[in-house]
């Protein structure tokens, strides 16, 4: 399918800023400037850019604790992220549920979780509630390739097979499960060929070209609303700063981290929209300035907020408070 | 208020039943839920409200419990079945990592107001991994409102809270309480505000602190005080540990100044242990004797029936402790 | 632009302190954004830490002791 020029330079647009707020938290932590704990989406941003064009603001979205780029996909003021993860009464959830745990339902984000595998069982039961509800919205689970083998996962995946539910399963498989490679976590070489032991079609595509992935996931999205079940979506790809921040990465071979970078879907797409003449690198700069400067005017008004008060440890746990001795 | 003889079983049915007529935001999902395999407390409801309302599921108690919170955190009012108290370890996950966080961890932007129902199996004969009381676990977990009832009435007022609940509730039904009878009121509007324990036999000289089956013990341990010992045991049935009534128990215990706490748990660590420790934060110098606590033995429950009877809290395990509390000087002689 | 104080990075999930072993520039030194300028081990692992901004660099952190992490150890005045 061909995108329209303007599609493709949302597309750019969206990965520049994941990117852009991926190495701004990579810079800040490393020099000491400020102290969080984060996740590194970085190279992975084809993916996240796929989603963002792809769902419909009200479609849904379960993300897991490495959704920085997921989230800004989907719409998530970067403000609110930065808040959650620098702990800030601006966070998405003023600070109380941290970088693993954002959440956004205006902008469909229903779910970050911290737990490998927790999110695809909920996604099923959001689905579902889609489908009592006559609604053609579609709940989108991005996981990784660890979260396939867990048994939550296959519950999920069963169930959401079983009942037509409009799923799509998007698996962001960066070759490791934490930090071991998937080559040791499973005897497939595909992931997406588990999709057939659900009785659901799997798909396997390119993850660092945001146009196969956008492709692949319309087709998903579209079966998945018009009641004809969910898929799942393997993207291929690769992190480049390891499973957390810090992360040494003594674990990845240094020849597959290089040939890795040398295919950073961020440079690679950006080469496509020239040799395309869908931009000109004039254009690409101005994005390219444009996000660099978004995500520094977003980390300031962060760092000039407030911490949450004390009163927030009360807030929250019931929808009333209970008296428990402290 | 027109009220009715009926089980356990039925009242709790009587509920669901009403909660599904009267809102159709709820909906059941579990294993063997829906007819013709149910046989519990649901059997009859799918072919009333729909096999879609009323939902068979595979054996995926994780999924199960995900997908009711999934569908809670978009505004609907599930009541998830984990059929045998001892399968909640592998939904346990979704409860105490999704379903009793969400409201804190997203600063209310999203919450789960999910039931879950569950049976211990105890006394039956099933075996360590079908016998599990394990109530404490979830105690133990901000977020989550823990329910055990003891008689038909405060099931079925007790569940229908639960289910419009704004909070996750875990519903914990006893096999051995399923059968038993007793009136319970048919208007749909009733319901026992969770958090409200209930004195369920007055007394002066001791207070049996109880839930759930024990309760039933601590009323046969009672009638054998006053029948035999000349001894008037107050028996509080705490029917919810989250929220804790601890207002009720600490005024009855004020008066008594002896106390028993009985449960299907095992003692070693379980919900008696908070509750005691709260007694003595509230009335030390004013209690005559170290509160008691009768629990279950702390062993993987044993299968052959002449085992288990050892294992299970009495009411002439009761008795023996409240006499204990009756004997034991403030010096602490501790028979 | 305000001055940078330099802290004592959290690099890594699980690090709560890290030993500052060496200083790469002196003080009073111009440093430019992006270089090397000091050096903490965390975990018997050294690494080098980059300046967060660039201006003359004045250290109050001594090498050999052992910071929490978001400790100040100097800053970077423009």
């Amino acid at each position: 399918m061909t995108r329209s020029a303007e599609v493709q330079r949302r597309i750019y647009a969206l990965m520049v800023l994941m990117k852009a707020a991926d190495d701004r938290l990579s810079k800040g932590i490393g020099t000491g400037e400020f102290i969080c704990v984060y996740w590194p989406s970085r190279g992975q941003e084809a993916i996240a850019a796929a989603m963002g064009i792809s769902l419909r603001r009200d479609d849904q979205l379960v993300t897991t604790y490495r959704g920085l780029h997921d989230l800004i996909g989907k719409g998530v003021p970067l403000e609110e992220i930065y808040g959650e993860m620098m702990g800030r009464t601006l966070g998405a959830s003023r600070g109380k549920g941290g970088t693993m745990h954002i959440a956004n339902p205006e902008a469909g984000v229903m779910l970050s979780t911290g737990i490998v595998g927790a999110g695809p069982p909920v996604g099923v039961g959001l689905a579902m509630a889609a489908k009592r509800k006559g609604l053609d919205r579609v709940t989108v689970v991005s996981f990784g390739v660890g979260a396939t083998t867990t048994g939550s996962f296959h519950e999920a995946a069963n169930m959401a097979a079983l009942w037509d539910l409009p799923v799509v399963f998007v698996c962001q498989n960066n070759l490791y499960a934490e930090m071991t490679p998937t080559r040791d976590t499973m005897k497939l070489e595909h992931v997406a060929d588990r999709a057939a032991g659900y009785g659901m079609p799997g798909v396997r595509v390119d993850g660092n070209d945001p146009l196969a992935v956008a492709t692949a996931l319309d087709e998903a999205l579209n079966k998945a609303r018009h009641g004809d079940g969910p898929t799942f979506v393997e993207c291929v790809t690769f992190r480049f700063r390891g499973h957390y921040f810090g992360d040494r990465m003594r674990y990845i071979p240094k020849d597959q981290l290089d040939s890795a970078l040398a295919a950073d879907p961020v440079p690679r797409f950006r080469a496509h929209l020239l040799d395309t003449g869908v931009a000109t690198d004039e254009e690409l700069t101005r994005v390219e300035a444009v996000a660099a400067q978004q995500v520094e005017t977003a980390l300031q008004t962060v760092m000039s907020a407030d911490a949450p008060s004390i009163d927030e440890l009360d807030r929250d746990v019931y929808a009333t408070p209970i008296r428990f001795p402290v | 208020m027109d009220s009715k003889e009926m089980t356990m079983r039925e009242a709790l049915n009587l509920a669901l039943d009403q909660a599904l007529e009267k809102d159709e935001r709820v909906f059941l999902l579990g294993e063997d839920i829906a007819d013709p395999g149910a046989s519990g407390p649901t059997a009859g409801l799918s072919t009333k409200y729909g096999h879609d309302r009323v939902m068979d599921t595979p054996i995926s108690e994780a999924a199960i419990v995900g997908a009711a919170i999934g569908a809670a955190i978009d505004g609907l009012l599930p009541v998830a079945e984990i059929m045998i108290m001892d399968f909640i370890g592998i939904a346990a996950d979704q409860i105490i990592n999704n379903a009793a966080k969400l409201r804190f961890m997203t600063a209310g932007r999203t919450t789960a107001p999910i039931t879950v129902r569950t049976q211990v199996y105890g006394g039956l004969a099933t075996g360590a991994t079908h016998s599990q009381t394990l109530e404490a676990w979830f105690m133990h977990i901000p977020g989550m409102k823990v329910i055990v009832p003891s008689t038909p009435r405060d099931g079925k007022g007790l569940l229908t809270s639960a289910i419009f609940d704004e909070d996750p509730c875990l519903f914990v039904e006893t096999i051995r309480l399923q059968g038993q009878k007793g009136p319970v009121p048919t208007d749909p509007d009733f319901a026992i505000p969770l958090g409200q324990a209930d004195v369920k036999r007055p007394g002066t000289d001791v207070t049996l602190i109880c839930y759930g089956r024990s309760v039933h013990d601590a009323l046969a341990a009672a009638a054998t005080l006053q029948d035999e010992h000349a001894v008037s045991a107050e028996v509080v049935d705490l029917r919810t540990l989250v929220p804790l009534d601890v207002d009720t128990m600490v005024s009855s215990v004020r008066r008594t100044r002896r106390a028993v706490v009985v449960h299907d748990a095992v003692r070693f660590a379980g919900p008696g242990a908070e509750i005691v420790a709260t007694l003595q934060a509230e009335l030390f110098g004013e209690l005559e004797a170290p509160v008691e606590r009768v629990g279950a033995r702390f062993v993987p429950t044993p299968a052959a029936a002449a085992l288990e009877a050892q294992v299970y809290p009495s009411p002439a395990r009761v008795v023996q402790a409240a006499q204990r509390t009756l004997q034991s000087a403030k010096a602490g002689i501790h028979g | 632009m305000a001055d940078f104080v330099v802290r004592i990075p959290r690099v890594s999930v699980a690090v709560s302190e890290a030993e500052l072993v060496e200083l790469l520039v002196d003080g009073g030194q111009h440093v430019e954004e992006g270089a090397p300028i000091y050096v903490i081990a965390t975990e018997k692992v050294e690494q080098e830490i980059e300046a967060g901004a660039s201006g003359t660099v004045q250290w109050t952190g001594e090498v050999g002791t052992t910071y929490d992490i978001g400790a100040p150890i100097g800053v970077i005045t423009a």
